[in-house]
């Protein structure tokens, strides 16, 4: 059980599209920095996100949305304070 | 809810980077939130975070200040990594006696520190959370 943090855009690395191919089944995906921009960019992954948020797999850390003036199309919100929720909640951590 | 012990890896730059910021707003919410930041230890260009030489605009965040305020309020130790750290120009008195160096720019409560300590402060957390 794992906590993966996307800190860049998947228009800028490959962070994203690597993280999605080894993440398991009872993993978070946490997207933070300009990971947010995957939240609501159009790109090739997007399906597979989709398909994390309806499992309610899908985190966005809403400060950086909101330090990038967009709204996330998908996934949930969460604060800072939600973020430490997750850690806890998590065994390990993964940054990418 | 449960508290845990967190340590904390910073490997990015203050300026240029998010990371180090991300990483203060992380440590805060967790201690407000009644968990324990057992550590904060900074790696690569984290180390650059460590230097009191830096000068933000008075009306700018000052990062280096925050850490600052932050250890000294909680009680938890800010490592930096002396190998890291000397090549990047980020020097404590004695390594500056030992250098033969003109001036220094780490002091209390920064510390420089080697990857043992990382190890260390990662056995004695229950999870080690890095910012890039």
């Amino acid at each position: 059980m794992i906590l993966h943090t996307i800190h860049s855009s998947p228009l800028d690395s490959f962070a994203l599209q690597q993280c999605l191919a080894l993440l398991s089944a009872n993993d978070t995906l946490l997207l933070i920095e300009d990971g947010v921009f995957a939240s609501q960019a159009r790109h090739p992954w997007l399906v597979a996100l989709e398909t994390l948020s309806k499992q309610g797999r899908l985190r966005v850390l809403s400060s950086d949305l909101k330090a990038r003036g967009i709204e996330n199309k998908i996934g949930e919100k969460c604060s800072y304070s939600d973020f430490v929720i997750l850690v806890a909640k998590h065994t390990s951590l993964m940054p990418w | 809810m449960h508290k845990i012990k967190i340590a904390i890896l910073v490997s990015g730059p203050p300026y240029g980077k998010q990371g180090a910021s991300s990483a203060y707003q992380f440590c805060l919410a967790a201690l407000q939130t009644g968990h324990e930041i057992v550590g904060v230890f900074f790696y690569q260009n984290g180390v650059l975070n460590s230097s009191y030489l830096l000068s933000p605009a008075s009306d700018e965040v000052n990062l280096f200040k925050l850490w600052q305020t932050l250890a000294l309020q909680y009680k938890f130790p800010l490592e930096v990594c002396v190998s890291a750290a000397l090549r990047r120009g980020i020097v404590d008195s004695i390594e500056a006696r030992l250098l033969a160096l003109p001036h220094f720019n780490l002091e209390k409560p920064f510390v420089l520190s080697g990857l043992g300590q990382l190890a260390e402060l990662s056995a004695k957390a229950d999870r080690l959370v890095q910012f890039l």
